[in-house]
Formats: C-alpha cells, sequence, structure tokens
C-alpha cells in the first residue's frame, strides 16, 4: 500500500508530470504564471478539483454507463470548479478578484478530465483521490517553477515582495504571452533531458 | 426498431439533480456573504476616490462612512452621487461605463465642486489582462488622477499620456480605452450634468 502511495507520486510529480511529459494543462500554463501569488492560488484550485473529481468519478464508476462516461465527468469537474469559485468569492474576495476568469477556466484544464479518464475509471476511490493530488502537485510545480522566473524577470520580484532595486529593468516581455512559451519550452526542454520516463532507467544505455 | 433505453437516461437526470441540487445549495449559503463582499468593495472604492481613509474600519463602519458621504441625485437625466465630508460639499462622484479591450469597464469619477481639478477615479470591474492592463487598478496608476488639474481643458481632452497622466507600458489598448472612457464621461458631465447642479 505504502509503496503504491509512493508510486502516485512518483508518476504524478515526476515522471509522468502532467505538463511536461504529458503536455497538459498547457493554456493556464501560460496565462497565469506571470505572478507567482496567481499561479499557487490556480495550483491549489486545481489539487481540489483533479482530487475530489477522480474520487467522485471512481465511487460512480461501476454505475456509470460506459458511453456515458465522458458526460459524467464532465458535468463533476464543473460542479467542482463551481464550488471553488463560489468558496473564492465568498471568503476570499480579494483573491477571486485577482484570479477572475482563470477560476471558472479550470473546467477546461485537460489534466482533470485525463486523470478521471485514465486512471479514476478504472481505480478504486483512495488512489484515484491521491492520483489526483499528485497530479496536481505535479502541475503545481511546473507552474511555479516558470512563474518564478517570469515574475523575477518580469517584475523584479517574489511573490510581489521587490527583491532587487531600482537598477532592475523588467522584462515586458516576459509578463507577456510570449514569455511564458519560452519559459515553457525550457522546461520541457530540461526536463525531458534530465528526468527519466517511466520505461526508461536512468542514465539506461541506449 | 432499436430498443429505447430507460436507463442512461433516468441516470443522467439524476446524477444532474444530485449535483444541481448540491451547487444551488451552496450557492444559497454564501449568496448573502457574497453581494456583502461586492457592496463593502464598491463601497471602498467610493471611499477611495475622495481619499477618505478606510484602513482600520470594518465591514459595517465602512458602510456608515459610505451612507454619511454619498448621496444619490439624478441632474442633467444622469445619476451621480453628490460627496459631503463633516456636512460640507466636497465634490461630485460620476459613474463611468463603457467597454474597455476586452469587454466593458465600470468605474467612477470623482469631481471637485469648484469643477477644476479631479478628486480621483476608481475601476469597480473590468476584464483586462492581470498583469497588463489589469494594472489600471494599481495604486500607481489610480493616483496619477489625484487633484489632475482640468481647469483649462478645451474639448474632450482632460486626460491624455503627453504630460501629467502615464500609460501603462506593454498595455497600449487598455490605457487608450481608459483615456477615452474618463474623456468621454468628463465631457458629458460638464456638457448635460455641470448646469443642473447647485
Amino acid at each position: 500500500m505504502i509503496k503504491g502511495v509512493k508510486n502516485i507520486f512518483k508518476d504524478g510529480v515526476f515522471q509522468d508530470n502532467p505538463v511536461y511529459r504529458q503536455i497538459l494543462g498547457i493554456c493556464s500554463a501560460l496565462a497565469v504564471t506571470n505572478l507567482l501569488i496567481n499561479s499557487f492560488a490556480m495550483s491549489l484550485g486545481l489539487i481540489f478539483v483533479t482530487s475530489f473529481s477522480s474520487l467522485t468519478v471512481s465511487l460512480l464508476r461501476n454505475y456509470t454507463p460506459g458511453h456515458l462516461r465522458m458526460m459524467v465527468q464532465t458535468l463533476i469537474i464543473s460542479a467542482y470548479v463551481i464550488i471553488v469559485d463560489i468558496v473564492l468569492k465568498a471568503y476570499f474576495p480579494a483573491m477571486s478578484s485577482a484570479l477572475g476568469p482563470y477560476v471558472g477556466l479550470i473546467i477546461t484544464n485537460c489534466i482533470i478530465m485525463g486523470r478521471c479518464e485514465a486512471y479514476a475509471q478504472k481505480n478504486k476511490p483512495l488512489p484515484s483521490f491521491l492520483d489526483g493530488i499528485a497530479s496536481g502537485i505535479g502541475y503545481m510545480l511546473v507552474l511555479m517553477s516558470i512563474a518564478l522566473f517570469r515574475e523575477f524577470l518580469g517584475f523584479g520580484t517574489f511573490f510581489g515582495i521587490a527583491v532587487v532595486g531600482d537598477w532592475w529593468t523588467n522584462w515586458i516581455f516576459m509578463i507577456m504571452p510570449p514569455g511564458a512559451f519560452f519559459m515553457l519550452g525550457i522546461i520541457l526542454w530540461l526536463a525531458n533531458t534530465y528526468i527519466p520516463a517511466k520505461d526508461e532507467k536512468v542514465g539506461g544505455a541506449q | 426498431m432499436k430498443k429505447m433505453r430507460l436507463k442512461p437516461i433516468l441516470f443522467m437526470i439524476a446524477i444532474t439533480v444530485i449535483f444541481t441540487g448540491v451547487l444551488a445549495t451552496i450557492n444559497e449559503i454564501t449568496a448573502e456573504q457574497v453581494e456583502l463582499n461586492e457592496q463593502a468593495a464598491e463601497q471602498r472604492s467610493f471611499l477611495n476616490v475622495v481619499d477618505l481613509d478606510y484602513e482600520n474600519l470594518t465591514a459595517e463602519e465602512v458602510n456608515q462612512l459610505y451612507e454619511e458621504t454619498f448621496t444619490e441625485i439624478t441632474a442633467g437625466g444622469h445619476d451621480l452621487f453628490e460627496v459631503h465630508i463633516n456636512g460640507d460639499l466636497l465634490g461630485y462622484v460620476y459613474p463611468m461605463v463603457d467597454s474597455a479591450v476586452w469587454g466593458e469597464l465600470r468605474g467612477i469619477i470623482g469631481i471637485h465642486r469648484d469643477f477644476e481639478y479631479l478628486l480621483g477615479v476608481e475601476f469597480l470591474s473590468h476584464n483586462e489582462t492581470p498583469g497588463l492592463g489589469g494594472r489600471i487598478e494599481e495604486d500607481e496608476f489610480k493616483d496619477q488622477f489625484r487633484e489632475l488639474d482640468i481647469s483649462d481643458v478645451e474639448g474632450d481632452n482632460f486626460v491624455d499620456y503627453e504630460g501629467e497622466i502615464d500609460a501603462i507600458s506593454g498595455a497600449t489598448g487598455t490605457s487608450n480605452a481608459v483615456r477615452n472612457i474618463i474623456n468621454n464621461h468628463l465631457y458629458e458631465f460638464f456638457n448635460e450634468v455641470k448646469e443642473e447642479l447647485q
């Protein structure tokens, strides 16, 4: 059991990372990563939605007619996203207005449906729930590393705290979407060079 | 003829009803809080536009101060607010609404009672890109409008980005839209509303 849990997290976070390995969730990885705080809130939202959607899909998997499963998944996912949106609006209004339309856009994040379809539909509720958390953390890892560089280069700050003096010239380019493309490209390159995929051994001889 | 299968339909109806029910319940529970938040945010913007300090006030005190300060009136066919501080008329708050780059922008302009300078500008809601056009809501941008002299303006050229006010770099579209919205509404204020005010 412990080993199983460890494997779920190893896969979700590193070896089978949803962003740099499965190339899912790219749209939001490009959209919200110019500030660390936005990336952080977005990632928390995604972890919540992915884990609970996977849990619910898994609970219903034996009752759901096969050809309806995607409709059911979409319904479940959108319900959780709306919950996140409402809770933010009611209890964290500042965060809600900072994230604006992006909260609703969690619905379109392919990672969630990807995990429901690839994992939760075939596995028991608890592993599915953990798999959702693991994938969410993998997503968070990538978003935060992109945002770290974009916010630093684009604003000269970390989490809104200025870390460089007046001499610093902001790279406007990094705040805009093209900056995200470059950062994402670099991360994909590094990850695919240094982090072994599931089937390969570390430093495997070719 | 293909057999009509009822089970999938019933399943889908049942699950939709359950989830919608849960969401409706959550929505019902939080509706009041959400409305309070929105109202408080709007009232803080109003207090900020006339440069009143609300930093250490609770939501109720904000509400009370708001009620004391702002009175809704109608002049020249437009709704606006009179601003009274300790019983004295300080000026007027004129609402503005128009489309900016990505959608509707709502805001308010504070105008001093002598009509010679602005008290300030606030944006209540907008859909501009966070980190770019969205920076119109940062104090650095808004504070430029405080006590902006408009006494010798010709036509509707109240705000331009050639003198005292800097546009937001990287957000030319939003900056221009904001300039036009402010200029149009001030022009409207001076031509249709001002005469009707006492």
